[in-house]
C-alpha cells in the first residue's frame, strides 16, 4: 500500500518536473531550434499524462499547461488553453474507449496530436497572412520535431515507470 | 462510447470547454486583453520566469567569459579562481556600464522629444513558436501600459504593445504580419506602409509597400514612422535594403533591414505618451 502511494507520488513529481522543466527550456531560449523549426514539448507532456491518467487528468494538466503557455505565447488570449484542455481530453478517451495503450498508439497519437495543434495553430493566426504556404511549411516541421520530442519523452519515461513497477505508459 | 455521452462526466468536460469558448469569444471580441487566468498565473509566473531568464542570461554570459578565458585558465589552474572572481566583477561592471549607456541614449531621445513618456522594460522570455520574434516585457498595466503603445530602443523602433496584462505585456515586432505602420523615406518623404511577412522574417527584414511608382526612393535609404495613430514621427524603423515592383505594377515596395536588432534585445523602452498620440484611428490591425 505504502509502495503504491510512493510510485503514485513518484510518478506525479516526474511529471511536474518534466512540466517545469519544459516550460521554462521553452521559454528561455534554451530549447534548441533545428533550422527554423521549434518544438511544443508540453504538447506531447500533456498526451503522456492523458495516456497515463485518461481523460480528466489529461484534460486538466492541458489546461494549466495552455494557460501558461497564452502568457508567454504569441497570438491571442486562451488559444493554448481551448488546445491543450481539449487535446489532454481527446487523447485520454481515445487511449481509454478507442485504442490500446501500447508502444504503437502512443507513437501515433504523439504523432497526430502534435501535428493536430501546429496545424488548428496556422488556421488560426497564420492562414491570411502574407507567405501562408510557408508558415503550413514551418508548421509540419515544427510538429515534426515537436513529436519526435515528444516520442523520446515517452520511452524515458516508460523505462522510468517500468523500473519503478509504475502500471500503463 | 456512448455510455460516455451520457455520463456526468462528460457534461462537466463540456461545461468546462463551452467556459473557455465563452472567455475566448469574449476576449477576441474585446481584443488585446490577457484572460483572467493568464493574468493570475502570469502575475504569478512572471517574477519566477524573470529570475530563470536572469539565470539563463548569466549561464550564456559566464559561458561566453569563460570561453574566452579557456586559454589562459588551462596554463594556470591556480589562477582559476580569481579569474572566476574577476570575470564576475567585470560582468557586473559591463551590465553597469551597458545600463548606463542604455538610459544615457534615451535621455537624448527624451531632450529631442521632450513629450515622450517612456517606461523601462525588460525582455523576460521571447516565444520560439513564435515565426515573428514576439517576446513579452516584464511591465504591465499596472505600470502605465496600454495596447499599441510603441516599444523602442535607442536605436529605433521595436514595435508595439499587442497584449496587456497586470504585470507583463506582449510585444508585436516589425517582423510581423499583423504590424501596420506608416513609414516614410526620409530623404524623398514617399509614404508607405511598413509590414512584415514569414519569408522576410526568417532572414530578419520588414518592407515598406505602397510606395508610388514614381518613387525615387533607394538601396541606403532610411526609414522612419510617418507618425500619426499610435507612433510618433520620426522614429528610425531601419535601412533599404532592396526595391522590387508589385506584381500589378502599380505601385513598389522595398525590403527594409530593422535598425534594432531583434535576435539581441533584452532592455526596451516604452512610449506610454507622445504628443498626437492617438489622433488616428488606426491601429497596426487595420489593413
Amino acid at each position: 500500500m505504502r509502495r503504491d502511494r510512493f510510485r503514485k507520488l513518484s510518478a506525479y513529481t516526474l511529471f511536474g518536473a518534466l512540466f517545469l522543466l519544459f516550460y521554462f527550456l521553452q521559454y528561455t531560449g534554451l530549447l534548441p531550434a533545428i533550422g527554423n523549426f521549434a518544438a511544443a514539448p508540453l504538447v506531447p507532456l500533456t498526451v503522456l499524462v492523458a495516456l497515463q491518467y485518461r481523460e480528466w487528468q489529461g484534460a486538466l494538466f492541458g489546461l494549466v499547461a495552455g494557460c501558461l503557455m497564452d502568457i508567454m505565447g504569441a497570438g491571442s488570449a486562451c488559444f493554448n488553453t481551448l488546445a491543450l484542455f481539449l487535446l489532454g481530453c481527446l487523447a485520454g478517451i481515445l487511449v481509454k474507449y478507442y485504442v490500446n495503450n501500447n508502444t504503437l498508439s502512443a507513437v501515433a497519437l504523439l504523432a497526430l496530436f502534435s501535428l493536430l495543434y501546429f496545424t488548428a495553430k496556422w488556421l488560426v493566426f497564420y492562414a491570411g497572412h502574407i507567405g501562408a504556404g510557408g508558415l503550413f511549411l514551418w508548421s509540419l516541421g515544427s510538429a515534426a520535431y515537436t513529436a519526435a520530442l515528444g516520442i523520446l519523452i515517452y520511452f524515458v519515461l516508460r523505462l522510468i515507470f517500468r523500473r519503478q513497477e509504475v502500471k500503463r505508459i | 462510447m456512448r455510455f460516455f455521452f451520457r455520463s456526468p462526466q462528460f457534461k462537466k468536460i463540456l461545461a468546462v470547454f463551452l467556459i473557455l469558448v465563452t472567455i475566448a469569444t469574449v476576449l477576441g471580441i474585446i481584443g488585446g486583453t490577457a484572460s483572467p487566468g493568464s493574468s493570475i498565473l502570469g502575475a504569478v509566473v512572471t517574477p519566477i520566469q524573470k529570475m530563470f531568464t536572469s539565470i539563463s542570461n548569466n549561464v550564456k554570459d559566464r559561458r561566453t567569459a569563460l570561453q574566452n578565458g579557456r586559454e589562459l585558465m588551462d596554463k594556470n589552474e591556480q589562477m582559476q579562481a580569481e579569474i572566476d572572481r574577476l570575470t564576475g566583477e567585470l560582468l557586473e561592471a559591463q551590465e553597469a556600464v551597458r545600463q548606463n549607456e542604455f538610459y544615457k541614449e534615451f535621455l537624448e531621445l527624451k531632450e529631442h522629444n521632450p513629450d515622450f513618456q517612456m517606461e523601462p522594460a525588460t525582455k523576460i522570455d521571447g516565444d520560439n513558436l513564435d515565426p515573428y520574434k514576439g517576446f513579452v516585457i516584464d511591465k504591465g498595466s499596472i505600470n502605465g501600459i496600454s495596447q499599441y503603445d510603441p516599444v523602442i530602443t535607442s536605436s529605433g523602433l521595436i514595435g508595439y504593445v499587442s497584449e496587456v496584462s497586470l504585470s507583463y505585456s506582449k510585444v508585436t515586432t516589425l517582423l510581423s504580419a499583423d504590424m501596420k505602420v506608416g513609414g516614410m523615406d526620409k530623404r524623398t518623404a514617399d509614404v508607405g506602409v511598413i509590414s512584415g511577412s514569414y519569408e522576410l522574417a526568417q532572414q530578419g527584414y520588414c518592407r515598406i509597400y505602397n510606395l508610388p511608382r514614381t518613387s525615387s526612393v533607394t538601396l541606403g535609404d532610411y526609414i522612419v514612422t510617418s507618425g500619426g495613430g499610435i507612433f510618433p514621427s520620426g522614429l528610425l524603423i531601419g535601412k533599404i535594403e532592396q526595391v522590387r515592383s508589385e506584381e500589378n505594377n502599380t505601385s513598389i515596395y522595398a525590403i527594409v533591414e530593422p535598425a534594432v536588432d531583434l535576435s539581441d534585445i533584452r532592455e526596451v523602452m516604452v512610449l506610454t505618451y507622445f504628443s498626437g498620440q492617438g489622433t488616428a484611428v488606426y491601429t497596426p490591425e487595420d489593413n
